[in-house]
């Protein structure tokens, strides 16, 4: 999984140079604890910085730099045209979009003062989209009333926010008129500091969320992502002393700071939401934190709309803390089409248990290299991981373990089907609905792949449903793996029904067409009662 | 006719005023006045409640779009104080805003192309309303921005 970060003209630069060595000092820190897992940090992440002005990007690196309109603009600016930056964008459509192709995430962070990045924000964000990235907008309403912009410029800024809401993408807007304290003045450097901090650090929980997709299933993500509204970063570091808990006050203070972060505009309560729990501490202290953040997130409202994700990153380098990515409830959406990529995943290895017998340089991955502020930092050489004498209680556990890596999991999905660790029926159907369960299925050896289908086959039989598959209409045991494969896409089935159809789908393509036919189907009682009702009906 | 007969109709009709009592006379001239007076007052209020009704509406609604795109905690907070001035006889309006506290906007000191600006977008908005803007001026903390009721020339009774 890579992350690509994006800016827009000059104020959607600034800010991306400042998240950027933010995002710098967070691996320097990182890099102290576990060089490994800052390398993968790092190789996770690119910046590139859009602009129709040649002369903004000066001191950007030659390969971030993405300049566009060389015949509209030729790169001296939009002229605080929206419209202009626009025609630009479009005469560079073709190399912005193999930029993105390249991404499955691309946080695209722009203002609304001026042209380039009023005009280009949500073509942007609307190209991303069409190529099926999951696209998280980060959108800058200047201060008129602190004389950053005039009113028309403002209002123009406000144009652009309707625009993502007609055009149902959801953002992050951030109001830099909660910068501005008459009572408490503090210079234009620390108020950006505090308001784009939680935006880098959020990075580093984002990056374990969705290099780890064992946590939270992608549909649960592309629904946090899905329908207009607005999003809240937040993010709390929580250093307790060595071997304690954090205590109850930082737990409060932590959970209070994520929740209120003034700088975002939020005003619907919150829907699907993401928290990802970072620190080598007790599951009670997790649970006070979801708690306290449930409780701020559901306020005073009857019937609350929060749903938290929650993710969990086991062995965590410091700094440790909680992220949020709140979501304002806007109703319910269809989930958004994102092209999660099944081999291409970042993996993030656990902590390193034991330092090599000599220090090893790591060198940095190309893109990195390029970055003076960040150089080769000599550490302990990612030693080859010993098989960890770790026990895998359940199936689901081992496809965690496998999932990460972990060599002591890796050996028993290889070994075959002589392992006692169970495999339960309930547990395996949901793991064939998750897309990193197929490249888990990958590391299984045989034996273990005829246990699985056993299982399947051994869970009774499937009710015959009947389904509409292209212009016909079928029961699920005629269609073949091909048939059946669009019919979930194509049609609004009933949960039960969609859960059927996937399993087959889903074996179809793990164990083959033909694993389709050795199931056993039976009589849809569903489907029994309406017939009956049917024949009733007359006699009424 | 002769003069003799026109003599006599008119002293005929001399005894037959002086038969009717003065005072029902002056009674009845009194209410008709006093209807005339009624009617023409209740013309008056009534066309004095229909103007303060324009004047009132096309100011609330002037605010609440002045006061919309602003930055807010909540959607339903109110960032400016306003007030509503009205001359129903003069049929004009004048809108007196100001900032809330800790915020700086509406003031002419360092924001006057902005107001003038929003006051324009806000015609804009409300399609053209039949107002006209005059010079706006600070009072104290104050904005005032006074509109005149556009006079219909058909109503006026214009030829």
């Amino acid at each position: 999984m890579k992350i690509l970060l994006l800016s827009t003209g000059g104020g959607g630069g600034n800010i991306l140079r400042s998240i950027k060595t933010l995002f710098r000092q967070d691996l320097a820190a990182v890099q102290k604890s576990d060089a490994r897992y800052a390398e993968r940090l790092r190789r996770a992440v690119a910046t590139r910085f859009l602009d129709t002005n040649e002369f903004s990007l000066a001191d950007v690196p030659v390969e971030e730099r993405l300049l566009i309109g060389a015949g509209k603009t030729r790169h001296l600016g939009s002229r605080h045209n929206p419209a202009v930056a626009r025609e630009a964008l479009e005469e560079s459509k073709r190399d912005v979009a193999s930029v993105l192709d390249d991404y499955t995430v691309v946080v695209l962070i722009g203002t609304g003062g001026k042209g380039t990045g009023a005009g280009t924000m949500v073509p942007l964000a609307q190209m991303a989209r069409e190529r099926r990235k999951l696209v998280i907008p980060i959108f800058v309403r200047p201060s008129f009333e602190w004389h950053e912009v005039d009113k028309r410029r403002y209002d123009h800024a406000l144009q652009v926010l309707d625009q993502f809401d007609a055009a149902q993408i959801r953002c992050i807007e951030i109001l830099n008129d909660r910068g501005y304290a008459a009572d408490h003045p503090q210079p234009q450097s620390v108020v950006w500091e505090r308001m784009n901090l939680p935006i880098a650090r959020a990075l580093r929980g984002l990056l374990y969320v969705l290099s780890d997709l064992s946590q939270v299933d992608p549909s649960d993500l592309s629904a946090l992502c899905a329908g207009p509204g607005r999003y809240r970063v937040g993010f709390a570091e929580i250093d307790p002393a060595a071997g304690e808990e954090p205590s109850d006050t930082q737990i409060e203070e932590a959970s209070r700071q994520c929740w209120e972060n003034s700088y975002y505009s939020f005003t619907k309560p919150a829907g699907t939401s993401l928290v990802c729990i970072q620190g080598d501490w007790s599951n009670v202290v997790d649970g006070r934190i979801k708690g306290r953040l449930a409780a701020m997130a559901a306020g005073n409202a009857a019937e609350s709309t929060y749903v938290p994700l929650y993710a969990r990153p086991v062995h965590a380098p410091r700094p440790w803390g909680v992220t949020t990515l709140f979501a304002e409830y806007t109703g319910n959406h269809a989930p958004l089409e994102i092209a999660w990529p099944l081999d291409s995943r970042v993996s993030l290895p656990t902590r390193l248990q034991s330092a090599a017998p000599e220090p090893v340089p790591v060198v940095a991955a190309a893109a990195a290299a390029a970055e003076p502020a960040v150089p080769p930092v000599p550490v302990s050489a990612p030693a080859p991981p010993a098989p960890a004498a770790r026990t895998f209680i359940t199936f689901r556990d081992l496809c965690l373990g496998v999932n990460r890596l972990d060599a002591g999991a890796l050996a028993i999905a290889g070994n075959g089907a002589s392992s006692t660790i169970p495999i339960d029926l309930a547990d395996l159907r949901k793991l064939l609905g998750t897309v990193w369960f197929r490249t888990v299925f990958t590391h299984l050896s045989q034996p273990w792949r005829d246990r699985m289908l056993d299982v399947l086959l051994q869970g009774g039989p499937i009710p015959n449903h009947v389904v509409r598959a292209g212009r016909r209409t079928a029961r699920i045991s005629e269609l073949t793996h091909e048939e059946l494969s669009p019919v979930p896409l194509e049609t609004i089935l009933p949960d039960a029904v969609r859960g059927d159809v996937q399993l087959l789908i889903a074996v179809g393509t793990l164990w083959g067409p033909d694993a389709i036919a050795r199931f056993t189907f039976a009589e849809d009682p569903q489907e029994e009662h309406s017939r009956k009702r049917f024949s009733f009906a007359g006699f009424r | 006719m002769t003069v003799h007969s026109i003599t006599a109709t008119l002293a005929a009709a001399a005894r037959t005023i002086d038969r009717v009592d003065s005072t029902y006379v002056l009674w009845a001239v009194l209410a008709l006045l006093i209807a005339i007076a009624l009617r023409e007052t209740e013309d008056y209020v009534g066309d004095r409640r229909a103007v303060l009704q324009l004047l009132a509406r096309f100011g609330e609604r002037f605010v609440q779009e002045f006061d919309r795109p602003l930055v807010r905690s909540l959607p339903s907070e109110r960032v400016i104080d306003s007030r509503l001035r009205f001359n129903p006889d003069r049929s004009r309006v004048e809108i007196l805003l100001a900032p809330r506290e800790g915020r700086a906007y509406p003031n002419l000191a360092d924001h006057r192309k902005n107001v003038e600006y929003d006051v324009a977008r806000v015609l804009r908005l409300m399609k053209d309303p039949p107002f006209v803007p005059e010079p706006m001026y600070a009072q104290g903390r104050w904005v005032v921005v006074p509109f005149q009721l556009k006079v219909n020339p058909g109503q006026a009774g214009d030829k």
